[in-house]
């Protein structure tokens, strides 16, 4: 059975989290031999970094990417924050901002696999296709 | 004037009314390969089988389906122009099930596979959709074929009569007329309240245009709607046609219609799915047709039905067309179908090549369920003539080496020289139930067996040109289809009066 990447963050997550710290480096050792002998060495890079993810969501920290026309105020990053808390139920929301004045106004918003969009761009779109029914 | 702007205005605030913006959250993966119409997206991970995905390229929004849904990966097929979607591109699930507009307003209209008109007369005015993909009817709300659906062709309503809810095959060579027999049958349910959808995959879309401008002429369009999957789209959309063809069928099937459906044809149809199942990466068997092809037919034609009188008592019946490649019908694809299907009408290019048109073979097209539901008196006048015609073609085989034979051999070669000839029928010339029943009567009595061969269907048009006029018959027809004394004295009677009037018979 092939064993997806989610799986083998999983599994090493909670080896480590049931084992002494000492015994990280071996079950580490044991964790690359295995990968290496399941001929999945070149998801590596993925596993690692779905590790990353996995251990930020435990930690309660949400990574969040917000696109907007302009620079946002204070106070919508606040309304978006308070949003994103509320909806995730984690109590850290680390932002990145970009500015993409392509997408006319608005914003939107995209964490994990996740995007929602508010933007002015995607609304035309939209009506668009609703006058066009 | 005046009046027209209001109405724009009014159509356009409903239209702006109608508006809302939203804000929803939807799961996002990324184009990690695209080729011949097959696009890799990473993530996804909610992504349900055959739910339409949204590509975002910088040309506008393409639709795409879902099949292959993996580990972090789903497999799609792009519906419509994909080359503009780039490597990287973002993909947004719609949590929509492939669906097609439905509606009356499709009878009469040419459309493409997504239910967009192809015929330059504006988008079709529907307000309902109807899954393409859907589970075909269980066995509660089915009953067995009953009611006769009249093909209009001689041949086959006396030999292999199909029914309401049936599965008849149309399989043949290229260019001996399987499209033919369709057309006719979607032309003969005029006036029999049936509505006709014909799905067109793989065609030539010259073929098409002749098809259409045909059953206009005919007056046949009123009731059938073409869906088009022509020779130049992508495989995409021709494995999603007869599956489109069908969900427009069902519509009418709920509201309690008969629907007549023709799939023309399957094996492109198969050939389109492998194409597809092949750029899927996906394990390929017998001929490089992947392992669910049976499946891929089979749940196309299950759909075919005739349900009972609590569920609307409508029905679907389905007239799917193989083409073989040199008379082969034991490769993969036609093994397939004729095992799916209730019967199958074989055409064979010796019978076409030497004038008898339609060129069925009587030996190896056999109808399953048709005798049960067919009209009755022709029940009993076409009664054993399968046996006859399939016997007398061996007959006449055996009968080429020896000219002495004795005087039943005799007989019966001539009698089956008429009965093929009576079989011959032309183009787009479908015929009446009671004119069928009135020459075949003729030809097992043996009112014909002084008729010379050669004059046979000058002596047919006569007849049905008596009969018309009189119209006695069809009156008696429109009230019963049985084979009684009042019946046959009027059948006798007809043909004597014709006889009477010609010269040239002794």
């Amino acid at each position: 059975m092939k064993i997806s990447v989610l799986q083998y963050a999983q599994a090493l997550k909670d080896l480590l989290a049931d084992s002494e710290p000492t015994a990280a480096k071996k079950i580490i050792a044991d964790f690359v031999a295995l990968v290496a002998k399941n001929n999945d060495g070149h998801r590596f890079t993925e596993i690692v970094e779905q590790l990353q993810a996995d251990i930020k969501k435990e930690e309660g920290e949400l990574e969040v990417e917000i696109i907007s026309a302009r620079k946002l105020s204070a106070e919508s990053q606040n309304i978006i924050t308070n949003f994103l808390k509320k909806q995730s139920q984690l109590s850290k929301i680390n932002i990145k901002e970009t500015i993409d004045p392509e997408i006319l106004g608005g914003f939107i918003i995209r964490y994990g696999d996740k995007i929602i969009d508010g933007s002015i761009k995607q609304n035309l779109i939209n009506f668009k296709r609703t006058l066009n029914n | 004037m005046e009046n027209k702007k209001d109405f724009i205005i009014e159509e356009l605030k409903r239209q702006i009314s109608g508006f809302k913006a939203e804000l929803k959250e939807q799961s996002v993966g990324r184009v990690l390969k695209i080729a011949d119409g097959i696009a890799l997206v990473s993530g996804l991970r909610e992504a349900m089988m055959s739910e339409i995905l949204i590509f975002k390229s910088k040309q506008g929004e393409i639709a795409g389906v879902a099949l292959n849904l993996e580990d972090n990966l789903v497999g799609a097929i792009i519906l419509g122009e994909g080359e503009h979607i780039k490597e990287n591109d973002e993909v947004v699930c719609t949590k929509k099930i492939l669906s097609i507009p439905v509606g009356e307003a499709l009878l009469g209209r040419v459309i493409n596979p997504l239910g967009e008109a192809l015929d330059g007369k504006g988008k079709p005015e529907t307000k309902e959709s109807y899954p393409v993909e859907k589970i075909a009817p269980g066995v509660i709300t089915r009953e067995s074929v009953n009611e006769p659906l009249q093909t209009g062709i001689k041949a086959i309503d006396a030999m292999v009569p199909i029914g309401k809810g049936q599965r008849e095959l149309i399989i043949g060579d290229r260019q001996i007329g399987k499209t033919a027999i369709a057309i006719d049958t979607i032309m003969n349910q005029k006036g029999k309240n049936v509505k006709c959808v014909y799905v067109a995959i793989g065609q030539k879309e010259s073929k098409i245009s002749t098809i259409v401008k045909k059953l206009e002429a005919a007056g046949a369009m009123e009731y059938t709607t073409v869906v088009l999957a022509g020779a130049s789209n992508p495989a995409s959309l021709l494995y999603i046609a007869p599956y489109a063809g069908c969900a427009v069928a069902e519509y009418f099937l709920a509201k309690g219609d008969d629907v007549l459906i023709v799939y023309d044809d399957l094996s492109k149809h198969a050939v389109a799915y492998r194409e597809i199942s092949l750029l899927l990466r996906r394990p390929p068997g017998r001929e490089a047709y992947p392992g669910d092809v049976f499946y891929l037919h089979s749940r196309l034609l299950e759909r075919a039905c005739k349900l009972n009188k609590e569920n609307g008592g409508g029905s679907i019946t389905a007239l799917p067309i193989i083409e073989t490649q040199a008379g082969d019908i034991s490769a993969y694809i036609p093994t397939n179908v004729i095992s799916i299907t209730d019967g199958q009408i074989f055409l064979e290019p010796d019978l076409f090549y030497k004038g008898n048109r339609p060129a069925i073979n009587a030996g190896l097209s056999v109808s399953r369920v048709g005798s049960s539901a067919q009209v009755k008196a022709m029940k009993k006048v076409a009664g054993k003539m399968r046996l006859e015609a399939a016997q007398f073609r061996e007959l006449a085989a055996f009968a080429q080496f020896g000219s002495d034979l004795d005087e039943e051999t005799s007989r019966k070669l001539e009698r089956g020289k008429r009965l093929y000839e009576v079989f011959k029928q032309d183009q787009y010339q479908p015929l009446a139930i009671y004119k069928q029943v009135l020459i075949y009567y003729a030809l097992i009595n043996g009112f014909m067996d002084n008729v010379p061969v050669e004059r046979v269907r000058e002596f047919e048009m006569g007849l049905y040109q008596v009969a018309e006029t009189s119209g006695e018959l069809e009156k008696l027809f429109a009230t019963k289809t049985e084979l009684d004394e009042e019946m046959e004295t009027l059948l006798k009677n007809t043909i004597n009066n014709y006889k009477d009037t010609l010269d040239y018979l002794s």
